[in-house]
């Protein structure tokens, strides 16, 4: 019960933990500066607690099943986390390759975690999409794409 | 001659080739660019000021208001069939358009954003004609205390954007710290953590996507297509025969409307808030104000119709007064400085005719997007039948680019994915997004509007009571939160009764 209390409550402590970063971290500020984070976060402390109260209450009355249910969703969640690191990697490459190679690779990755398994499909599809891209962007609307070592 | 006289004379100039192609154009552009996740009208008219420089004052005028009307249009058709706003003047279009599309009525809740918005940009125009003098003088009495309770107004709705009001409530203020971080009105730095990035504080469109889009997108990893029912035909005809549900309620189709004009008329509000505040008007007065957010007609034209009468309320203020209500109204007021036209009060009398015809032109410009944007929604509907190993992929580089092109920051593409697993995380957990986004977008205004009324009334506070606007504002922020409770009570009480 404590451990799923725990897991129910990780994304309001973790917001708590960001107001109280936020409010201490102002709290050198003129206090017209800060007026309207010092407001909020008052307001979210007894929020937090009557959320806590709410969220213990429902989880005595759930049976262990429904807890259960919701708790096989974890390879799911690790799809998605995977999905991210994919992203956030691309992103990490897209400032020193330029955006033409690492987009071509996210794309390929991304379409084999999908199950494409076929070479002209990944490949066809990438290139198309990101030239597509490429043109749209740089070309048509003239916005500076990340260009990296390659310039490209 | 009268003002509407000279508004009529606007058509004579207006259908000339040159200009109705020109609007074909534009629309055109604004639909594409508003459509692409990141890309906004105020970028589109960004991108096109340069190549206006050559041209004739009416021309640019013409050119980069259609692109202005398309922009606000093409940002709902990414918002309903793939829960990504175009723009924040989208954000309240995904809680009804995206679950229609989920139900297989894509084509419906399409319509009725087209629909909505041609109705909505019309009844702009007329008040823009008739009342723009009154109004734009009106937007002059809007002082920070003013401007401070028009948000105070739109947060009122955020208990209400969730199953669980605590939970609600909760996301809001946290949306509303997000919202502070950055150059607070006076210039203290707050919550930056050292990143010049976040100076001017969070930025809007990448924030949008991250929190709304990206956590539904990844949800949409585990299916094959964005639809499960998908085996119905794409029929055209169901966009056309959604106009007789905008002809079954004129009451909410007309107040909505004129809720974005008067909403578009205060400098700095913007068609964001014309389109959460008439979200939330909608939804408190309606009879089936428990069915909104799970795809009725109702929430789609109250959102779609708001935000495209807004754009004549922002003209109206920028044309009288000069002053630039919005950033789609500042680039237009930077076309006008290319053109040698003075900013100011001035700028209306000096170019009378040019400013009543470019008006004229907007009345057109309506019918166009009629059918430009009927054209783009067949087009734009085919997406939910890509299968999403297709298109996931590729709708995750479109808000990477899109995030990336609002400063040609990638900080900002990295931010985004940030507030996206921040949206799945708290999605997870059964914390609604749409408030946070509010806070987001609401919050930054409150604040330095807070500071600046505590500057202006630092001691003499009863002097707010004879502001009238600002009590009336106060009086109503207090009776959308009371009203709907009373309403419900009342409700409940016959029901048992019955």
């Amino acid at each position: 019960m404590f451990i799923r209390m725990l897991k129910k409550q990780i994304a309001p402590i973790l917001v708590l933990l960001y107001g109280t970063y936020y409010f201490v971290s102002v709290g050198t500020l003129q206090k017209n500066d800060r007026v309207m984070i010092d407001l909020v976060y008052y307001l979210m402390i007894p929020l937090f607690t009557a959320n806590a109260i709410i969220d213990y209450l429902n989880l005595r009355s759930l049976s262990s099943t429904d807890v259960d249910r919701k708790e096989g969703d974890v390879e799911k969640v690790k799809k998605v986390l995977g999905f991210f690191a994919i992203t956030f990697i691309y992103l990490f490459f897209l400032r020193f390759l330029g955006f033409v190679l690492p987009t071509v690779a996210f794309l390929v990755g991304c379409l084999y975690c999908f199950g494409v398994r076929s070479v002209v499909l990944l490949c066809g599809y990438s290139v198309f999409v990101t030239s597509g891209l490429y043109f749209v962007f740089a070309k048509l609307f003239m916005i500076p794409l990340p260009r990296g070592i390659v310039g490209l | 001659m009268s003002d509407f006289q000279m508004f009529l004379t606007g058509f004579i100039t207006i259908f000339h080739i040159k200009y109705v192609l020109l609007m074909f154009g534009g629309v055109f552009f604004g639909i594409v660019v508003g459509a692409l996740p990141g890309l906004t009208a105020s970028m589109g008219i960004a991108l096109m000021l340069p190549f206006t420089y050559n041209m004739e004052a009416l021309s640019a005028l013409v050119l980069l208001l259609s692109i202005y009307s398309g922009g606000i249009f093409g940002g709902s058709i990414t918002a309903i069939l793939i829960n990504t706003p175009g723009a924040p003047s989208n954000v309240a279009t995904v809680m009804d358009g995206y679950p229609m599309t989920l139900r297989g009525r894509s084509e419906e809740a399409l319509g009725l954003a087209l629909y909505g918005s041609v109705i909505g940009g019309l009844i702009g125009c007329v008040f823009l004609v008739s009342v723009m003098k009154p109004l734009a003088n009106i937007s002059l009495k809007f002082g920070p205390s003013e401007i401070l309770m028009v948000a105070v107004f739109g947060l009122t709705v955020i208990g209400s954007l969730g199953d669980n009001i605590f939970k609600s409530i909760y996301s809001g203020l946290f949306g509303i710290l997000v919202g502070t971080v950055g150059s607070s009105a006076s210039g203290a730095l707050r919550g930056t953590m050292g990143s010049m990035y976040l100076i001017d504080g969070v930025p809007m469109i990448p924030a949008l996507i991250g929190l709304l889009a990206l956590p539904e997108l990844f949800t949409l990893a585990s299916r094959e297509y964005v639809v499960s029912n998908l085996s119905k035909r794409f029929d055209a005809r169901r966009i056309l025969s959604t106009i007789s549900e905008i002809v079954k309620r004129p009451v909410q189709t007309f107040l909505c409307s004129m809720l974005g004009v008067i909403v578009g008329v205060i400098p700095a509000a913007g068609s964001a808030i014309a389109c959460i505040l008439s979200y939330n008007q909608a939804k408190q007065w309606s009879r089936k104000s428990k069915l909104f957010g799970t795809g009725i007609p109702e929430g789609i034209i109250a959102a779609e119709t708001a935000n495209n009468a807004s754009e004549g309320g922002a003209l109206a203020t920028m044309l009288v007064l000069g002053i630039p209500g919005s950033g789609s109204t500042a680039m237009l007021i930077g076309a006008l400085i290319l053109q040698g036209w003075v900013p100011g009060p001035r700028l209306f009398l000096d170019n009378k005719e040019i400013v009543y015809a470019s008006i004229s032109s907007l009345f057109v410009q309506q019918f166009v997007m009629l059918f430009i944007g009927m054209a783009c929604c067949v087009f734009a509907a085919k997406i939910i039948s890509i299968p999403t190993k297709f298109l996931l992929p590729t709708i995750i580089l479109f808000t990477i680019l899109g995030a990336f092109s609002t400063r040609n920051a990638l900080f900002d593409a990295n931010l985004m994915m940030f507030l996206g697993l921040v949206g799945w995380f708290m999605k997870q957990n059964d914390f609604p997004t749409m408030p946070l986004i509010l806070g987001i977008i609401l919050g930054p205004i409150a604040d330095h509007e807070l500071l600046r009324t505590i500057q202006l009334f630092s001691g003499h506070y009863a002097d707010l009571w004879y502001r009238p606007i600002t009590v009336f504002l106060l009086v109503l922020s207090v009776f959308s939160v009371v009203l709907p409770l009373i309403m419900k009570r009342r409700k409940e009480r016959r029901g048992v009764a019955a």
